[in-house]
């Protein structure tokens, strides 16, 4: 079982993979359009730009010595043009990467969103849920900004530098060549820092994925937390995550601040050489505007240079967020709807087991060929020690899980080759885990078929005896709830799930522990509800209160991952095998 | 700056090093304006000389033109140093502010109580200690320096173009008022929708969380297209707002860079106009056409910056709401000293209420160091209610709780809880080994105590079956285990602490009455007899109690041992006579 906590860093590949990047054109694809209009704005804005130092070298040279007043109105007045041309072209730029930006964010996040529905429970039972939630919420917003305004900004500055190469090259090819040399003593330390800057950006995400987590979970589990007065104990750890986060992150971004300076001292250096080879080797072949001229070109050669390196900090940043999300979306499915899966019909109810084969793990089989028919409207309990494979019976016909061999069918139907959805939308199942969602009463009551009207949801209560203590509360049905508030007692909160599983009026029932919670009073009455619920349907039920498990038509005993007895209350009685045992052993513990 | 003064005072002693951060960006700045004084003197007084006369030999130009030049070398190596180590210098001191905000948040949400958690998603809880942290800690990082850069460039830009000529300076500054006008306006309109991003955000992020902790009950109900739906509504709401906030940017920045843009197009027309005039000299237009872009590039900054700024207040302002949330319950100034606590439990007719309703009302119990009781009622008849007295999770309206005749608000609040072992109805376990949640109340417990816990519990055994034993870890809420497993682990969780009370919650529901009675039989058993407090549903559970109390409505209407109730012929016989009923049935078959 390969499990995850707070303070255990997931593993990555340690190796720079382009890969991530290119799959991520998947996603800018679609914006395509918006994004070459980015771009060509971008351009022509900063093609206005340049116009501004030529009017003023012309205003200087030939407007002030001619007192040309009016060519001086009206190329200033041109002027002004181009600087409303260029400021309505960054309003379309910032418009343009905005809407492709957040678009991107909103695809990824719902690609994960989705997947995420599709994942097994194994995925979710096996890691802080904190760090699903970073990937899905925080992950994706980091990695909008290059993947927009990132992208676009190194085109421009790859443009920016294609010109000044060409400028620099039609003025004076040997000097130029004095200028590139500065590049691969760059590049050696670019390539040189390029793993252990990767390194530390995976580590920063690693330790801020730690610290979420830790923070998800303690906000969760407050009400333990206090008490049990372990606090600031718990404040330790989270001071310890923080410290970790903030040591990552120094680390990381100190390496990203050495590339800065690297360029910086390369160009004086570039500066140097020029003035220096241009006087003691070239001085007979150069004139002083050249020299100049190629000085203010070197600088400005490698101010695209030292934003292209930022960008790719950025990169590589972003790059370690992507691979997380990407791994997530690459999360194998093991339970989806096969090719040509078929929309099961309504069903009447008869399960059957055949030979069933199943493990979670490699060769630690959970059930081992198990057989068995429930007709249609049969009740049925399951028995049997803790882990013996009564839940695991339960999640496999509503198909949570694959088998290794043997069939579960449906009225017949296998249902491997039937579509999800038809499945569990026929099956009204009832777990130990009752989950509220953040929301009104009614709502959550509602969860079990959307179109009910207030009145179904209501009357639902009613059945279940819900309606007593809900109509008691404030606002009634819509008093807010969550899962966290303790505005419910455990007990209410079972006979919410169960108004909502009643409500969705399934052909098979199944029900997992559901009324443990439930005070005797109640749950003597929920029985009778629960009574003509059974009634006409197929029903699986795991308890442990006799009374519960005796009126069933069929008895199951479970052990050891196979069927031990099957029958009746009466026949397995007389049997006086395990589960006479069990039942005697009940007795006398009362 | 309200908001800018509370984070800056987070800094403490920080603050000496970001304030060297803000002289190295000046140093820096200023060492670059010397380059390119440097540059120009080697361009004037070296080059320009030599290739006007041909006949200076070239070893005495590189003789003077030489130490120039290593001067710009050390003069660019300085610089790098200085910008490193300001960027260097900044980080740290706004990370420390960032790790000061995460610690002081973390430890008031563990000061909170129910009504906090009430009326704080988690969603928004998380935000407010991530996300918004982090923008507050870009603010002081970034957003600060650039305003601080953008006021210095524009002091010495007017100082220089007041002292050049004020009639050409007041020319360029007839626009200014549009700027600045349009930049307020940009940040008062686009704050709020700053706000409303951030809410979104919360919401976005609670719809995920639930997702992903009920997966569980989406599956099972198929409700995967409505979650989608539900999750597109609020991602959708989220895009919207986000291009809202766009949309504010894109009308008002246009306006800024427009404004900024002209006055550089002015100053050299109106330059131009008034050297023609013979107002100003050529060299003069020179220097403030050179240093027009020194005005033009604050203004075009300030658009970004109202934006930031913005951005940070609300974030800011969400901190802060967390930060100074006020804290209901809270340990006393000068608690009662307790060596330590026998767990007599005294509950003074104690009463509380909810928003006027009664929860409780007149509770009177008096429970001897030692002693078991059991406490049965309806549900959410206010069980859970009365622990949450004893462990001060709520306090009494009127009435008192006591341990020890000591009334518990007077206590230390750890230690009170210290002494509590609880195991609560709603059984949440952390997603940490088997054997860190047994040890939870007590992480430096002997491994042998987390066993013997185990044991008395009847979880030794199931765990010892687990793929790695003690070792494996449990889901996020213990999932992935039974109910009756999650129970075992929440009792030994509290039999660990090994406390002089002990609150049972309905812990043994989903467990079969065998294991109940071997539990049983282990708590009798245990040396140290704790007071234990029992909450069932079954007979069996508190038949054994030295008192049971019968609550209803938040009441006690019964109360007395097995026997005496049965002889009241209450709501306890009601429900043994039920119970029992089934029982007797199936005793009556068994013997047949």
């Amino acid at each position: 079982m390969a499990r995850n906590k707070f303070n255990v860093d997931e593993t990555l590949e340690s190796e720079f993979n382009a890969q991530h990047l290119i799959r991520s054109l998947h996603y800018i694809k679609k914006y395509k359009k918006l994004l070459i209009g980015a771009f060509c704005f971008s351009l022509t804005s900063s093609v206005c730009s340049l116009l501004l130092p030529l009017f003023t070298k012309n205003a200087i040279d030939e407007y002030i010595p001619n007192k040309a007043v009016k060519s001086l109105l009206i190329a200033g007045f041109l002027i002004i043009m181009t600087v409303i041309i260029q400021a309505i072209c960054n309003r379309m730029r910032s418009r343009c990467s905005a809407i492709a930006g957040q678009s991107i964010v909103r695809d990824i996040r719902t690609d994960l969103f989705v997947h995420l529905q599709e994942l097994p429970f194994d995925y979710f039972d096996s890691r802080p849920h904190g760090k699903i939630l970073v990937r899905v919420i925080n992950y994706v917003n980091s990695v909008s900004d290059f993947l927009t305004n990132g992208m676009i900004n190194v085109l421009l500055e790859i443009v920016n530098m294609g010109l000044i190469i060409v400028f620099m090259l039609s003025m004076h090819v040997r000097l130029t060549l004095v200028v590139f040399a500065g590049l691969p003593v760059f590049a050696i330390y670019i390539f040189s820092i390029k793993r252990i800057q990767r390194r530390a950006w995976q580590r920063q995400a690693n330790k801020q994925s730690n610290f979420t987590a830790y923070l998800a979970e303690s906000i969760n589990g407050e009400r333990v937390t206090q008490s049990f007065a372990r606090e600031s104990y718990n404040a330790e750890i989270n001071r310890q995550l923080a410290q970790e986060s903030r040591e990552a992150y120094l680390h990381a971004v100190t390496i990203n601040h050495s590339i800065w300076p690297i360029t910086f001292v390369l160009q004086r250096v570039v500066q140097f050489a020029i003035y220096f080879i241009g006087v003691y080797y070239l001085r007979n072949s150069l004139a002083l505007g050249v020299l100049i001229a190629m000085t203010s070109y070197a600088n400005r050669f490698w101010t695209p240079i030292q934003n292209l390196s930022n960008y790719y900090n950025q990169m590589i940043n972003t790059v370690s967020y992507l691979e997380r999300i990407f791994q997530l979306m690459d999360e194998p499915v093991s339970v989806t709807d096969p090719e040509g899966a078929q929309v099961l019909p309504d069903i009447e109810g008869e399960v059957s087991f055949d030979d069933v084969v199943f493990e979670y793990e490699k060769d630690r089989p959970v059930l081992k060929n198990v057989s068995f028919t429930a007709k249609p409207g049969e009740s049925i309990a399951l028995v049997g020690p803790t882990g013996a494979g009564k839940s695991t019976i339960i999640n496999l016909i509503s198909r949570f899980y694959n088998l290794k061999s043997g069939v579960v069918a449906i009225d017949g139907h296998d249902i491997a080759n039937a579509t999800l959805k038809s499945i569990r939308s026929q099956m009204g199942i009832m777990l130990q885990d009752t989950f509220i969602f953040s929301g009104s009463i009614i709502e959550n009551i509602r969860y079990g078929r959307l179109d009910a009207t207030d009145e179904e949801c209501i009357a639902a209560a009613k059945r279940v005896h819900a309606d007593e203590f809900i109509s008691k509360m404030p606002q009634g049905y819509y008093t807010q709830v969550d899962e966290r508030g303790d505005v419910l007692s455990a007990g209410q909160r079972q006979l919410l799930s169960f108004a909502r599983t009643l409500l969705s009026d399934p052909r098979i029932l199944i029900l997992d522990e559901a009324t443990s919670s439930i005070d005797t009073n109640t749950e003597v009455l929920v029985q009778e509800g629960i009574k003509e619920l059974l009634k006409n349907r197929t029903s699986f039920v795991v308890a442990h209160r006799l009374s519960t498990i005796k009126d069933c038509d069929r008895i199951m005993y479970i052990s050891d991952g196979k069927i031990a007895e099957s029958g009746n209350h009466e026949a397995l009685m007389q049997k006086q095998g395990l589960y006479y045992q069990l039942y005697t052993s009940q007795l006398s513990a009362e | 700056m309200q908001e800018a003064r509370w984070i800056f005072s987070f800094l403490g002693k920080s603050k000496y090093k970001l304030y060297a951060a803000y002289v190295m960006s000046l140093l820096f700045n200023g060492l670059l304006a010397a380059n390119t004084v440097l540059i120009s003197r080697i361009a004037d007084d070296v080059l320009t000389p030599m290739f006007e006369n041909l006949k200076i030999p070239t070893s005495e130009v590189m003789q003077q033109m030489l130490p120039l030049l290593f001067l710009t070398l050390g003069i660019g190596l300085v610089a790098a140093l200085f910008r490193f180590l300001s960027n260097i210098f900044r980080e740290q001191a706004s990370q420390k502010v960032t790790f000061d905000l995460r610690n002081a948040l973390y430890q008031k949400l563990g000061l909170q109580t129910r009504d906090f958690f009430l009326s704080n998603r988690s969603g928004d809880l998380i935000n407010k200690c991530s996300g918004d942290v982090d923008v507050c800690n870009h603010f002081l990082c970034w957003v600060s320096f650039s305003m601080l850069d953008s006021i210095i460039m524009l002091v010495i830009v007017l100082i220089v173009f007041f002292s050049v000529s004020w009639k050409f300076t007041l020319c360029e500054l007839a626009l200014a008022p549009i700027a600045g006008i349009t930049a307020l306006r940009m940040g008062k309109v686009v704050r709020p929708i700053f706000g409303e991003a951030r809410q979104q955000l919360s919401r976005l992020n609670t719809v995920v969380q639930e997702n992903i902790a009920g997966n569980r009950v989406v599956r099972a109900f198929a409700r995967e297209p409505f979650e989608i739906e539900k999750f597109h509504k609020e991602n959708d709401q989220y895009f919207d707002l986000q291009l809202k906030a766009n949309k504010t940017w894109v009308t008002y920045s246009p306006i800024l860079e427009t404004v900024a843009n002209t006055i550089n197009a002015t100053a050299v027309i109106v330059g131009s106009l008034l050297a023609i005039a013979g107002q100003i000299s050529v060299g003069q237009l020179v220097i403030f056409t050179g240093m027009s872009w020194m005005l033009n590039s604050p203004m075009v900054q300030l658009g970004f910056l109202i934006n930031d700024f913005q951005r940070f207040r609300v974030s800011c302002e969400r901190v802060r709401e967390l930060y100074d949330s006020s804290v209901e319950i809270k340990s006393p100034e000068k608690p009662v000293e307790m060596e330590e606590i026998k767990g007599d439990v005294d509950f003074d007719h104690a009463t509380l209420t909810f928003d006027g309703n009664p929860i409780l009302t007149d509770i009177n119990m008096h429970i001897p160091a030692g002693s078991t009781i059991g406490i049965m009622g309806p549900t959410g008849s206010g069980k859970s209610t009365l622990f949450n007295l004893l462990t001060r999770f709520v306090d009494v309206r009127s009435g008192s709780v006591k341990v020890d005749g000591i009334d518990v608000r007077l206590f230390d609040l750890n230690q009170l809880r210290r002494n509590i072992g609880i195991a609560l109805q709603d059984v949440f376990l952390f997603s940490d080994t088997v054997e860190s949640n047994i040890a939870y109340g007590c992480p430096d417990t002997p491994v042998e105590n987390v066993y013997a816990s185990a044991e008395d519990a009847d979880a030794d055994g199931f765990v010892r079956k687990l793929p790695d034993g003690y070792d494996t870890i449990v889901g996020e809420r213990g999932m992935g285990l039974s109910g009756g497993q999650k129970q075992r682990l929440a009792l030994a969780r509290a039999l660990a602490m090994n406390a002089p009370i002990l609150i049972l919650d309905d812990t043994t529901s989903a467990v079969d009455l065998e294991t109940e009675q071997y539990i049983q039989g282990r708590l009798r058993a245990r040396a140290k007899k704790a007071t234990t407090l029992i909450v069932a549903q079954r007979i069996s559970s508190v038949k054994n109690a030295d008192c049971i109390y019968i609550l209803e409505n938040g009441k006690i209407t019964e109360s007395g041992t097995h026997k005496e109730l049965l002889e009241k012929k209450g709501y306890y016989y009601h429900i043994y006579q039920i119970q029992q009923g089934n029982i007797s049935a199936a005793e009556s078959e068994v013997q047949q």
